[in-house]
């Protein structure tokens, strides 16, 4: 195609083609401190022209690859560094093996992680990323992914989709202006800005950590915390994997293990600040449990 | 340039792959993965000497193939045990019945939906009982449903409620439009069973009928993966099959496709060397019709970035929704006794 | 005659506890079922037996009986009746074996 570059995120790699150059400039910036070497990519992604003739008049960008959705919608080109994040977000949740797939966020603090999980909206992402501005090291706003074989996360640390009123809660919480992307209106998700994480993050996304405490948040209902047994875990997490039938046996094993190991709660939160308030308390209280686990082994 | 001739000398020729590099192993993956190959070319290299990326990728693959045809297979065995009282014979068709019969053409293939072949007179009979096991209508259109039943060599496609899988129950190999109509009962007479109770085509009607698909899928998006079915059946066939060629002759004759079978070897011969076996008695050797070309042409337009050219349709990659359906909280709604756990006390 | 059932090889189960229910692995479908007392107990049932021997429902139920009360909600309901429903639902799904005339 006229235009590529590549890009490394965690283990996977992945190729985009463009029929513009728009596209790839941005996301050469956004994805600036990510490896960007050229070997053969786990996937490619293609940003096509719907026709010949909408290559330049009133350009849409198709949404293409080696996995893609029949139905999935054009975007205009101006939304092309979108249409990019949702082509390797369709790659992951379709053609992804090498871990089991959950549709989640995750934090880490001590090589200990929180994985948040729940639909669109939840607040999942905005969560990890607040944390991420408080001292916890982030993992993933997108997927969090299972090695089978260890029960460890292997981190995704994508840069962070920021929607709507989250975007100013963001900008007024990350000093750096350069962090921020482009601002996309309109979008089919309504106002988007992307949030690049911190480049330690990028630099350490080769380092796994270990899963210690299993959320599943709620944005914009009154503060509440409720207990979530084993099998309702297992049963929402299996509805929140993308690969989990896919893997097969070894999907069944690492989801069997993750919540068994796990504490699970399912929170109900106001705004972004109570809900960083009450991951930090839900934290402590794990913390004190595992050092008693600690103290009488 | 990467195109189709790349992936099937790839198929043809493992140790021709040696000499890539990281470019050539990119266009190679995503050409074959665009002609729905990958699955396949992941096996035949399974013994081959890869670069790490390239071998990462083919491995995980290799495991999508062993999950793909477990399921296929399941899918078989959930047709057989739904049909257990219908009389008449039951035959898997297309990949389900190459992993079934344990055929070499299985190796690696992706399956899609379960096709099954049934004598029209049952087609009734097996619609019900399906709809009895949990199969239901993918799209309640009168419009659609009647025009299927009216035209098509098929009943509507059935999805199975929790299982998220399609079925698609024919009565002949070709729609009713197309010009050629095979016989339907000699099909399913000729059947061969398996232990499971299922039956297969027999080797000659598989070959007729794969060639029947190939001239009915109108922009051959899934002709090259057709013809390597093709490749690898014959290569069996001859072997394992006496008169094989014979027998093919008068079968193709039978079912009015002596035409199509023919061309589909010659274009499969041309393609992965397929070994003659059907001779017609037009064409002399090393000259193949022009309108052969047009279809290679169009069978192997692909590019390195896994893209359809010389205007060819577009074909998805089509996945349906992954998402794990349980099964209804199955005893939990009716829970009809007290268990105690324990010893009576 | 009644159906008869067997359970099936161990190799094609995986089962794991997952608080009050069991997560079982079908291996030969790939699916997933999660499933609630009495199934797991039904399936042990079965399972302790020699290998090859069906047994019909009135059978499975002398032997747990053993070890349960089995109490039916519905007394119009024969215990027996209702097991050989749950059993033909395993053997649907494929859980169990299942001789159709025993």
């Amino acid at each position: 195609m006229r235009h590529s570059c590549s890009i490394a995120v965690g283990p996977a790699r992945f190729r985009i083609g463009s029929d513009w150059r728009a596209p790839i400039d941005q996301l050469r910036q956004l994805y600036a401190d990510y490896p960007m070497e050229q070997s053969v990519p786990d996937f490619t992604v293609r940003l096509q022209a719907t026709s010949v003739l909408r290559r330049v008049i009133r350009p849409q960008v198709a949404i293409a690859g080696d996995f893609t959705l029949p139905d999935a919608a054009p975007l205009p080109l101006e939304q092309g560094l979108l249409a990019a994040e949702m082509a390797m977000n369709l790659q992951m949740a379709l053609g992804w093996r090498r871990h089991l797939l959950l549709h989640a966020s995750a934090v880490s603090r001590n090589g200990r992680a929180v994985i948040m999980t729940g639909v669109s909206g939840a607040g999942k992402s905005t969560l990890s990323a607040l944390l991420g501005e408080r001292g916890w090291r982030f993992l993933g706003d997108e997927f969090v992914l299972i090695d089978p074989d260890t029960g460890n996360i292997a981190p995704f640390p994508r840069p962070i989709s920021l929607k709507n009123e989250s975007i100013a809660s963001m900008e007024r919480e990350v000093d750096d202006d350069t962090r921020f992307g482009p601002v996309m209106h309109d979008t089919p998700k309504g106002t988007i800005r992307h949030l690049r994480p911190r480049a330690e993050w990028v630099e350490q996304m080769a380092r796994e950590t270990r899963p210690a405490l299993l959320l599943f948040p709620r944005f914009g209902y009154a503060r509440a915390v409720r207990r979530v047994d084993e099998a309702e875990s297992f049963v929402r997490l299996t509805q929140a994997s993308t690969n989990y039938v896919a893997l097969g046996e070894r999907g069944f094993d690492a989801l069997t293990g993750l919540v068994r190991s796990v504490r699970a709660c399912a929170i109900d939160y106001a705004d972004g600040e109570e809900g960083a308030e009450l991951v930090e308390r839900l934290w402590s209280e794990q913390g004190t449990r595992l050092g008693d686990r600690a103290a009488a082994a | 340039m990467t195109d189709g001739w790349s992936v099937a000398r790839a198929l043809t020729d493992p140790a021709s792959v040696a000499g890539l590099d990281s470019t050539g192993w990119t266009q190679l993956l995503s050409a074959a993965r665009a002609l729905s190959l990958i699955g396949t070319l992941a096996e035949v290299l399974a013994d081959a000497p890869l670069p790490p990326d390239a071998a990462r990728v083919l491995a995980d693959v290799r495991h999508s193939n062993v999950t793909g045809q477990r399921q296929a297979l399941w899918e078989a065995e959930s047709a057989r045990m739904a049909l257990a009282d219908y009389p008449g014979r039951v035959v898997l068709l297309k990949g389900t019945a190459f992993a079934a019969a344990g055929y070499d053409a299985a190796l690696g293939r992706s399956i899609g939906d379960l096709d099954i072949l049934v004598a029209r007179d049952g087609l009734d009979q097996v619609e019900a009982l399906l709809l009895k096991a949990g199969w239901e209508w993918v799209k309640p259109d009168p419009y659609d449903d009647a025009y299927y039943r009216q035209w098509m060599h098929e009943l509507p496609p059935l999805i199975h409620a929790t299982r998220d899988r399609m079925i698609d129950v024919h009565h002949t190999i070709l729609p009713l439009t197309a010009g050629p109509t095979p016989d339907a009962a000699a099909l399913i007479a000729d059947a061969r069973a398996l232990p499971s109770g299922l039956y297969v085509l027999s080797p000659a009607d598989i070959i007729c009928h794969a060639a029947a698909h190939l001239i009915a899928d109108g922009d051959l998006s899934g002709g090259m993966r057709n013809l390597w079915d093709i490749d690898r059946l014959v290569r069996q066939f001859i072997v394992e099959e006496s008169g094989f060629s014979d027998t093919l002759a008068e079968r193709a004759k039978l079912h009015g496709l002596t035409d199509a079978v023919g061309r589909a070897l010659r274009l499969s011969a041309q393609l992965f060397g397929t070994p003659i076996v059907f001779r017609q008695a037009q064409g002399g050797s090393g000259s193949v019709p022009a309108i052969d070309s047009l279809f290679l042409r169009r069978i192997t337009a692909v590019d390195g970035w896994g893209r359809k050219t010389r205007k060819l349709t577009r074909q998805a990659f089509y996945i349906r929704s992954h998402l794990l359906r349980m099964p209804p909280a199955m005893l939990a709604r009716h829970l009809w006794t007290k268990w105690r756990k324990g010893h009576r006390g | 005659m009644p159906s008869a059932y067997a359970a099936l090889p161990a190799s094609a189960l995986k089962r794991v506890t997952l608080g009050g229910l069991e997560a079982i692995y079908h291996l030969p479908s790939g699916i997933t079922h999660l499933l609630a007392e009495p199934v797991p107990d039904l399936l042990d049932t079965l399972a302790a037996q020699a290998p090859g021997r069906y047994l019909t429902a009135g059978e499975v139920l002398g032997l747990i009986r053993e070890r349960f009360d089995v109490a039916g909600d519905d007394p119009t309901e024969q215990p027996q009746n209702v097991l050989a429903e749950r059993l033909a639902e395993l053997a649907a799904l494929g859980l169990v074996a299942v001789m159709h005339h025993a």
